[in-house]
């Protein structure tokens, strides 16, 4: 008796979860789903709030020696850094003129909404965000989201009235228009759910690791120049037409909390001209 | 007593969103709460009582996620499987304490690896799972060791006997 009723609720949520991703392509599937989860994300904010102290206290338990050792070679860099000052001080008098200068042609040009990040992705192939920004702020489906550094961590996916979902760019599903800043190569630079590769780069063109990735305006989906990655391998092509990089993000994708939004940017259009102006 | 645990899943559903970004750096590796919830009530109260109590939580974390909610209930689907099969072996009153906890723990590790195989497969991630096998270890360690905590928890309310003047 126990085995058949056992057997029944088995074959009942089998074919209801088969069923519910037959359904799950039908547009009034996703909106469905993107409603509940605007009301599922603040109660996990919530809790991830008040288990943080608990995290905090578990992800470093582990790690004195490793922060030790981080430590002392901060203090190397730090002390490197600050003779690199002195010489960028200098160069700070010029790019202060040239602030003022883009300033000029389009104050609208970086538009930007501060956004908070109230969910992660649960789901261990797929690397998104929900932001606690939506539609009445101004969010827009493609428009890219910086952190810090302004480096470009990911586009937005969905939006509702008051929440977004964004994409970030290690998703397996992301490719984004990219070029490498030392040869001015594009390439197609997609996720792996980890890091980054670079595609359809030529195997005569000179690349090496340590050299910057920016955002690409080819197509339009993005506006060029945002910082991407940074090239951490090179494979040379054995039959290849086209080499295999590995890029690793600028942004800690994983820790990340605040994050900006362009919303001043359109997707497929120019950036909006200051007459315009943001909402 | 099944409505308990409906409630209990349920509520660890937003608790286990926040944890698998919050607790451990890769996703595959956090320990997955409804199972171990759903394995020990399994192996020391009535098996048949998980059931139902997959459905909301898989609702809850498909919502959460860019992944499907029919994902989620699949991945969550052999926990009451194995906690059945699990549970199978025991006479239903007599017994003993070890044998049941022992079973929570056991079933609770091989429904979490099982919870992230087919959350890998979701994903398309199945090819990488030969190099992340120990992320789905420590899934199926933690959970399995926060069964047995959580079947200690229970033990109070298992179903007994009654005596001949009860």
């Amino acid at each position: 008796m126990t085995s058949a009723r056992s057997a029944a609720w088995f074959s009942g949520i089998f074919l209801a979860a088969l069923l519910l991703l037959a359904l799950s392509p039908l547009p009034v599937a996703g909106d469905l789903e993107s409603r509940a989860g605007a009301a599922v994300a603040p109660a996990v904010d919530a809790v991830r709030g008040a288990i943080s102290p608990v995290t905090d206290v578990v992800l470093h338990a582990g790690q004195i020696s490793e922060l030790s050792e981080e430590n002392a070679a901060l203090r190397q860099e730090l002390s490197r850094t600050q003779a690199d000052l002195a010489s960028l001080r200098e160069g700070r008098i010029a790019l202060e003129q040239a602030n003022a200068l883009i300033a000029s042609v389009g104050a609208e040009a970086g538009s930007t909404i501060t956004a908070t990040v109230i969910l992660r992705d649960p789901a261990p192939g797929r690397q998104s965000v929900v932001l606690n920004q939506g539609s009445t702020a101004g969010v827009r489906v493609g428009q890219p989201v910086l952190g810090s550094g302004a480096t470009l961590l990911g586009i937005v996916t969905e939006v509702n009235e008051t929440r977004s979902r964004v994409r970030l760019i290690t998703d397996r599903e992301s490719a984004i228009a990219a070029l490498l800043q030392s040869s001015r190569t594009a390439g197609s630079l997609v996720g792996d759910g980890r890091t980054l590769h670079l595609d359809f780069v030529p195997f005569d063109v000179a690349v090496a690791p340590g050299d910057v990735v920016l955002t690409s305006a080819l197509g339009g989906l993005l506006p060029p120049g945002l910082l991407v990655g940074r090239v951490s391998e090179v494979e040379a092509p054995g039959q290849e037409l086209h080499q295999s990089i590995v890029v690793d993000p600028l942004g800690d994708l994983e820790r990340i909390e605040q994050v900006l939004v362009m919303t001043g940017f359109h997707p497929g259009t120019e950036i909006e001209s200051g007459a315009e102006g943001g909402d | 007593m099944a409505a308990i645990l409906v409630l209990l899943v349920v509520l660890s559903a937003p608790l286990q969103a926040a944890i698998t970004t919050a607790l451990v750096r890769d996703p595959l590796a956090a320990p997955v709460i409804p199972v171990v919830l759903v394995a020990a009530w399994g192996a020391v109260r009535r098996p048949d009582e998980t059931w139902p109590a997959i459905l909301f939580p898989a609702v809850v974390l498909g919502v959460a996620s860019e992944e499907r909610v029919g994902w989620f209930l699949l991945a969550l689907l052999p926990a009451p499987l194995i906690a059945t099969l699990g549970a199978s072996r025991f006479k239903r009153h007599s017994t003993g304490f070890w044998r049941r906890v022992t079973t929570a723990g056991l079933a609770a590790g091989a429904a979490a690896a099982c919870y992230g195989i087919v959350l890998a497969l979701a994903g398309g991630l199945l090819g990488e799972l030969p190099a992340r096998s120990g992320a789905l270890l420590a899934t199926a360690g933690e959970s399995g060791v926060l069964a047995v905590l959580v079947a200690l928890c229970l033990w109070p309310f298992r179903p007994r006997q009654r005596g001949l003047f009860e």
